[in-house]
């Protein structure tokens, strides 16, 4: 057994480029999976990590509306409900007004959290967490990167005042936060009489009776629940990430599938001789298995390297899509699990030994049956890729009809990509028929040469093909699905953003929560010239059951409402409800809460939980989680802050919105800082936070592509090598090397062309299953379809570029190669 | 062939294998090539053809020296000029038994009409000319052997090289091939050179020569 793995593993150096694409190909596969999943992980344990270290023994929090729990029942729960283990907590944002970083601040009990001790001083020379001084603490990280201070204070900006406040100490806690004592933080927040939750350290038993206790504006969470709803928030964006990264898997396995196919292929006659001698069928099959686990090995460990560096890289854009669309997330380390490395590992390994299976399998096959026979075996066998291909998509079906769930879609969507990999083969084939009969090619003998070595060589120019139809169909497919998704965007954003002009507080911008217009803003804005009508919104965030949604108090003249297109409910109709106290919800909120019209919608609100009707469904791209629109009248009778937060202005027609905007200004910048934008500039500031957000799938598809032209190169070499002689031959000839450049590079081109054509109804399918189903799916809103010429033309040029750049080395190998001494080789 | 030397490479040393090897073969002659295994018979078969270099001495066809011309014109000079016939027939496996022997004259660009009947009437001659569109897989040794005659002949090249063109065929296969060989070759009147180990091919040659220890010494009949 030794000498036949010496023997085998010699045969395997001879090609090392070959055997460097298939672990090449392997390692980019294992590599962008790692890269997603550390980033994934990293970012979600960044954030679990500093919410635990800052939770410390707590295990239960008491939350309530939008405004929080109102101060006074903090003594309620200590005194008549004998509660002593327990935090009140006051939370928000505040800008550092040295670099204008926004940095959590949260406002702690002294002597509460003695009983806690979750705050350790990071040094001897850092006062201890007290009262003292009104001063501030702040966490390791934010004290290395701020600015050292003279006089050592630090000036902060919080509900549009300035506060400068002593820097107190150092606290030995994760991210960027500042602490101070609650009473300060409640003057600097603006939030006097309420906080934004109690943390208590409870049993089962007590939090089971303190549930039954609580007044119904108030609800109890574990702690380990509430973080989860928080990172489960990016959970359908991490989902589709670590998809892809699949897929890109699944290129590379091509590449090794080619590799084991070809070192198979050129051993027939060596598995043959073994076999007579002696050696059984299962001593052949683990030196074959024992080749695909050397190349599936390294694949992995130099996938291992190349995805710590690429995870590294990812995690920033990671990071900062989280921080745009999900839960505030500054920083995050890179976080590696044994878990992941082992997943990762299994996946690279099994990934090769299952694509080096059916090759084996032929060659073992072939020990035993003569080769017309077998040939006649193939030929019974081709009718059923057809057969399924048909049932694969059949169950993709079935299982899109059965089901609502995310996976199901992705189940579907390998069904279908499976299902197309079964039946390009045999569409090569015809297509590369189809131009034989062709006057002006049959005239060409490169030409003639060249579509019938394809056809010849199709076991393996079908890989290639395959592999590169594929990684052009997933590009292709993420090509029109962003296309869709953006021009679905814009569009939404257009029609959304009626007003000429949008004010809101300047303290709003870059915030995570929302500060309220000043006093008698609204008014003037209303009473300006020029000013037609003046819509306000207000927006808090509250929960629907556990599901977080936004809550939009609408106040909004026919002009604004024009901007909510309703995909369910009558236009005019709705909007009579609404005006009595009815919702309009999100088609995002409809899917995922399976809500229609008609149905009840449940909120949590600062008296309590809110029933209301919903009157309509409306498309919005704002939010995967879900909004709903309530009239404000109805909304201030449930919140206890009812200050709208921005204004959209309608100007008279024809009045030049910067005839309006400097006076404006003006008036009312003794009132309040505040903000102006046009719907011009709101709309390519969203479209940038879009564009970021598929920063990562871009990258994901130029992997793909990667590996899809290492694999076709990879192929291309393999057929090279195989066909060395048959060149050779024609070189003795007399075919000048030009015209066997020439003729490899025509093989080429054409084998590229077929895979972009391949490549367009694989991909317009995937990229319609993006849209419709896994969209849908994942985040609950439904897509335009759109597909552009220049995007399917530019597939079939990639796809003809690929794989010419692919063939170069390949041809100009074997053109140089001299004809008498292959033909002595061989 | 004149003061042709010629080593291979084995490792960082060289063996040599020919040396100062003369050799005239006239139009119309037809020469054997004898020797054992390994004594550079091929080897100086692809001299003559011009796809491998001699180290020393001059390789001329119809006064060209091959050394000392552009690899491009050797190529169309031997596309022109030569026909092979090898011991494993070698047809390209993806053109039929018509378009593999009318290759050398596509790529010569004789594609004709004339050409074409004399295609089809060599064809005919060997046999095959009811099997103009099969494929080499389909056809026996023996027939494709002789598609390879025709491929070798039908631009009516100044040389034959054939290497052992009858080694992998039945006796009864062999000889008609040979037969045809010797015929078509005599009727084209192209210098032959026929490696071989088979005395019975050998004697059908107007001279014999034995390669032994890198040198050509005359065989008696």
């Amino acid at each position: 057994m030794r000498l036949l793995l010496r023997a085998m593993l010699r045969e395997l150096s001879q090609h090392p480029l070959l055997n460097a694409l298939a672990i090449f190909g392997i390692a980019l596969g294992v590599a962008a999976v790692l890269a997603v999943q550390i980033a994934s992980i990293s970012a979600r344990a960044s954030f679990e990590r500093s919410t635990q270290t800052l939770s410390g023994h707590t295990n239960y929090v008491i939350e309530g509306g939008p405004a929080g729990v109102p101060e006074a029942f903090y003594r309620t729960l200590r005194i008549e409900l004998g509660i002593r283990d327990s935090a009140p907590v006051v939370s928000g944002w505040v800008q550092l007004e040295t670099d204008g970083r926004w940095c959590e601040l949260i406002g702690l009990d002294p002597i509460a959290e003695l009983g806690f001790g979750r705050l350790r001083v990071a040094s001897e020379a850092s006062r201890s967490f007290s009262p003292a001084d009104n001063g501030v603490w702040v966490s390791t990280q934010l004290a290395h990167s701020l600015p050292h201070a003279a006089d050592g204070t630090l000036t902060l900006r919080a509900a549009e005042r300035s506060h400068r406040l002593p820097l107190a100490g150092v606290i030995d806690i994760p991210g960027s936060r500042l602490f101070a004592d609650i009473a300060s933080a409640q003057v600097i927040l603006g939030r006097g009489g309420w906080l934004s939750r109690i943390e208590l350290q409870l049993d089962d038993r007590q939090a089971q009776h303190l549930r039954t206790q609580l007044p119904a504006d108030l609800t109890l969470r574990s702690q380990r629940e509430r973080n989860e709803q928080v990172t489960q928030l990016s959970s359908a964006f991490d989902f589709n990430l670590t998809s892809l990264s699949l897929l890109v898997l699944l290129i590379g396995a091509f590449l090794i599938f080619s590799t084991m196919q070809f070192v198979v292929t050129r051993r027939r006659t060596l598995y043959r001789r073994l076999y007579a001698l002696g050696v059984t069928r299962g001593e052949l099959a683990g030196l074959i298995a024992v080749e695909a686990a050397i190349l599936g090995s390294l694949g992995t460990l130099l996938g291992g390297v190349i995805g710590l560096w690429l995870g590294h890289g990812v995690l920033p854009l990671f990071v900062r899509t989280v921080d745009d669309l999900y839960y505030p997330l500054a920083t995050a380390t890179l976080t590696l699990t044994s878990v992941t490395l082992l997943k990762v590992t299994l996946l690279g390994l099994g990934a090769t030994l299952l694509a080096a299976c059916w090759p084996g399998r032929e060659a073992l096959r072939e020990l035993h049956s003569r080769a017309p026979e077998h040939q006649a075996r193939a030929d019974q066998r081709r009718v059923r890729p057809l057969l399924l291909a048909l049932a694969g998509i059949g169950a993709a079906l079935v299982i899109i009809a059965g089901s609502r769930g995310l996976p199901a879609g992705f189940l579907a969507l390998a069904l279908l990509v499976t299902a197309a990999v079964l039946v390009m083969p045999d569409a090569l084939r015809c297509l590369t028929r189809r131009l034989h009969p062709l006057p002006l090619l049959r005239r060409s003998l490169l030409w003639r040469l060249a579509l019938r070595d394809i056809d010849r060589h199709r076991q393996r120019t079908a890989i290639a093909v395959v592999a590169l139809a594929v990684a052009l169909g997933s590009a292709l497919a993420m090509a029109v699905m962003i296309d869709s998704f953006r021009s679905g965007v814009e569009h939404w954003l257009h029609q959304l953003l009626q007003a000429d002009i949008y004010v809101q507080p300047q303290a709003a911008v870059g915030n995570h929560q929302a500060v309220p217009l000043a006093p008698g803003v609204v008014e003037r804005l209303q009473a300006s010239p020029g000013v037609a009508a003046v819509a306000t919104y207000q927006r808090v965030e509250t929960r629907s059951g556990q599901r977080s949604v936004q809550l939009i108090a609408l106040d909004a003249p026919p002009q604004a409402r024009a901007g909510y297109q309703l995909i369910s409910g009558e236009m005019a109709a709705a909007w009579a409800a609404f005006d009595h106290g009815a919702v309009l919800i999100s088609e995002p909120l409809a899917w995922h809460a399976q809500l229609g019209v008609g149905d009840q919608l449940t909120l949590a609100s600062d008296h309590g939980p809110l029933r209301l009707r919903v009157a309509g469904i409306f498309r919005d791209y704002g939010s995967e989680h879900g909004r709903v629109l309530l009239a404000r009248p109805y909304f201030a009778r449930a919140f206890a802050d009812d200050r709208p937060g921005s204004a959209g202005l309608f100007l008279t027609a024809g009045t030049p919105t910067g005839e309006v905007l400097g006076p404006l200004a003006a008036q009312l910048s003794p009132l309040q800082a505040l903000d102006f934008r046009s719907a011009a500039e709101i709309l390519t500031a969203s479209l940038a936070v879009f564009d970021r957000t598929f920063s990562i799938t871009a990258l994901v598809r130029v992997i793909a592509l990667t590996v899809a032209v290492a694999g076709v190169l990879g192929s291309l070499l393999a057929l090279a090598i195989e066909r060395r002689r048959e060149f050779a031959i024609l070189r003795v000839l007399g075919l000048m090397p030009g015209e066997l450049l020439r003729l490899l590079l025509l093989e080429c081109g054409w084998l590229g062309l077929a895979a972009g054509l391949l490549a367009l109804p694989l991909g317009l399918g995937m990229a319609y299953m993006l849209t419709a189903v896994i969209n849908r799916r994942a985040f609950g809103w439904s897509l335009p379809f759109e597909i552009s010429a220049e995007t399917l033309l530019s597939t079939l040029l990639l796809a003809v570029l690929a794989a010419l750049l692919a063939g170069i080395y390949p041809a100009l190998q074997l053109a140089r190669t001299p004809a008498a001494r292959t033909l002595h080789e061989e | 062939m004149q003061g042709v030397s010629k080593a291979v490479r084995e490792g960082s040393s060289a063996r040599p294998l020919l040396h100062s090897v003369d050799l005239h073969i006239a139009h119309g002659e037809i020469v054997a090539l004898l020797g054992a295994s390994g004594t550079g018979k091929s080897t100086l078969l692809n001299l003559a053809a011009g796809l491998e270099p001699p180290d020393e001495g001059t390789v001329c066809l119809d006064g060209v020296p091959l050394d000392r011309i552009h690899e491009t014109a050797r190529t169309r000079l031997r596309r022109r000029a030569i026909g092979f016939v090898f011991q494993f027939f070698n047809l390209v496996p993806t053109l039929s038994v018509l378009e593999n022997a009318r290759l050398p004259l596509e790529l010569n660009g004789l594609d004709d009409a004339a050409t074409t009947t004399r295609l089809h009437a060599l064809l005919d001659a060997v046999g095959l000319g009811a099997r103009l569109h099969a494929w080499p897989a389909q056809l026996s040794g023996g027939e494709q052997q002789r598609v390879a005659l025709v491929r070798a002949l039908v631009h009516r090249p100044a040389l034959l090289l054939a290497d052992e063109p009858t080694g992998s065929l039945d006796a009864e296969s062999g000889q008609r091939v040979l037969q045809l060989l010797i015929e078509l070759a005599r009727e084209h009147q192209s210098a032959v050179l026929i490696v071989t180990h088979d005395a019975s091919v050998a004697a059908v040659a107007d001279r014999r020569l034995k390669l032994v220890a890198g040198r050509l010494e005359i065989c008696p009949a």
